[in-house]
């Protein structure tokens, strides 16, 4: 599939087609990863997070893809190989170009994102539900109370407040961690 | 910070006034725990999203190795049946080739020789390349099994000594595409009337290849 015919996917909405149709490009950053040291597994896993940081910036209004999607995600996939090697050097990062820094700064952004998306998973069920039902599914929080049988819409508000809490705190914790 | 939370809510689904707005970002700017508050949220929000973004593309991985493995299926389902295909077309050509000489020597071309014999005496005609044929009529039967009595026989003879007389009785024996060395090919036909005739049991008929000398019986 051309990249036109991806990027009309994207825009109609259909993600997971468009994913689809880019996992054709796999096997080449799977070399790459390789290449560098890395096995099948962080291959697959350096290319979940291509397509994530790929997604993201499409949703950006002042994003412009100016080359291929394989060359985009080429280099986006040996910026996430590389820094989670530990394999910059300062001069490196000194000597970046801006299209670059963009990318690195994209995919250090996404670490954090990656951060909060592990404390949500940490989250009880029922909370993880709540939260996703009122922030994804954008449901209103009468809708949520009649759903997981709350006495009243404050109820509702008050468990996402708690949930969204725990899950802020998980999140503190694991940022602590990796950068201490 | 309950109502933190819901001021971001609002600035991120687009619910604020045009003047909110502003005082919002004017506040990001300078509060810097509102800032941190607000990156937070952000963050945690982008993680949600996360969870159905992975989801995507695990299914996309999983549809993507599926039909990796589906074209190596295809692949090999369609050599081994291009393999088939030509085995079969090559064993039917076999045939075919086997067929196509016995049908040309079932044809009458400008090879057959025809001689007129009656049956009085022993019959001995000699071909054009010098195959010579010795006939007693005692010998002869119908097809039937029946003695031939009759007065009068027709014989066809057909030599085929040289490669061009295989050739263009397109009566070659090819094997391996490359022909077999053969001493030639004969065919003989005796007829009374249009009855074919055939030579008893036992009975042999003489040929001789004067060409090589070589001396075959059947």
């Amino acid at each position: 599939m051309s990249d036109d015919k991806i990027m009309g996917l994207f825009k109609k909405g259909k993600r997971e087609e468009a994913f689809k149709a880019l996992y054709k490009l796999y096997p080449r950053i799977e070399k790459l990863v390789l290449s560098k040291g890395g096995t099948k597994a962080d291959a697959s896993d350096v290319f979940q997070e291509a397509l994530i940081i790929l997604y993201r910036n499409l949703q950006k209004s002042d994003f412009k893809l100016t080359s291929s999607f394989y060359t985009y995600l080429y280099s986006v996939s040996r910026f996430i190989w590389k820094d989670a090697q530990k394999q910059f050097s300062k001069q490196e990062l000194h000597n970046l170009e801006s299209e670059q820094v963009s990318i690195l700064d994209a995919v250090l952004e996404e670490q954090k994102y990656r951060l909060a998306e592990h404390a949500f998973r940490e989250l009880g069920e029922r909370c993880q539900q709540l939260l996703r039902w009122f922030y994804i599914k954008k449901k209103t929080f009468k809708a949520i109370a009649e759903l997981m049988q709350f006495k009243s819409e404050k109820g509702a508000k008050n468990q996402k407040y708690k949930c969204l809490q725990k899950a802020k705190d998980i999140y503190r914790t694991q940022l602590k961690t990796v950068q201490s | 910070m309950e109502e933190t939370i819901d001021i971001i809510n609002a600035y991120l689904n687009k619910e604020l006034t045009e003047s909110e707005i502003f005082a919002f970002e004017q506040r990001l700017q300078t509060d810097s725990e509102f800032n941190n508050s607000f990156e937070e949220h952000v963050s945690i929000l982008k993680g949600m999203g996360r969870i159905e973004l992975v989801k995507e593309i695990d299914k996309a991985r999983r549809a993507f190795i599926k039909s990796k493995w589906l074209k190596y299926v295809i692949i090999t389902a369609t050599v081994l049946f291009m393999a088939l295909l030509i085995w079969l077309l090559v064993f039917k050509n076999e045939n075919r080739a086997k067929n196509e000489l016995e049908e040309s020597l079932n044809f009458k071309t400008e090879l057959t020789q025809s001689f007129k014999v009656s049956t009085d005496s022993i019959i001995t005609i000699t071909g054009e390349k010098g195959t010579q044929l010795t006939i007693n009529p005692d010998d002869l039967e119908f097809d039937s099994g029946r003695d031939f009595k009759g007065k009068n026989l027709t014989i066809e003879l057909m030599e085929l000594t040289k490669k061009q007389d295989l050739l263009l009785a397109n009566a070659q024996t090819i094997s391996n595409r490359k022909w077999l060395i053969s001493g030639g090919a004969f065919k003989i036909d005796i007829k009374s009337n249009t009855t074919s005739l055939r030579l008893k049991k036992a009975k042999l008929l003489v040929r001789y290849f004067l060409r090589t000398q070589k001396k075959k019986t059947c």
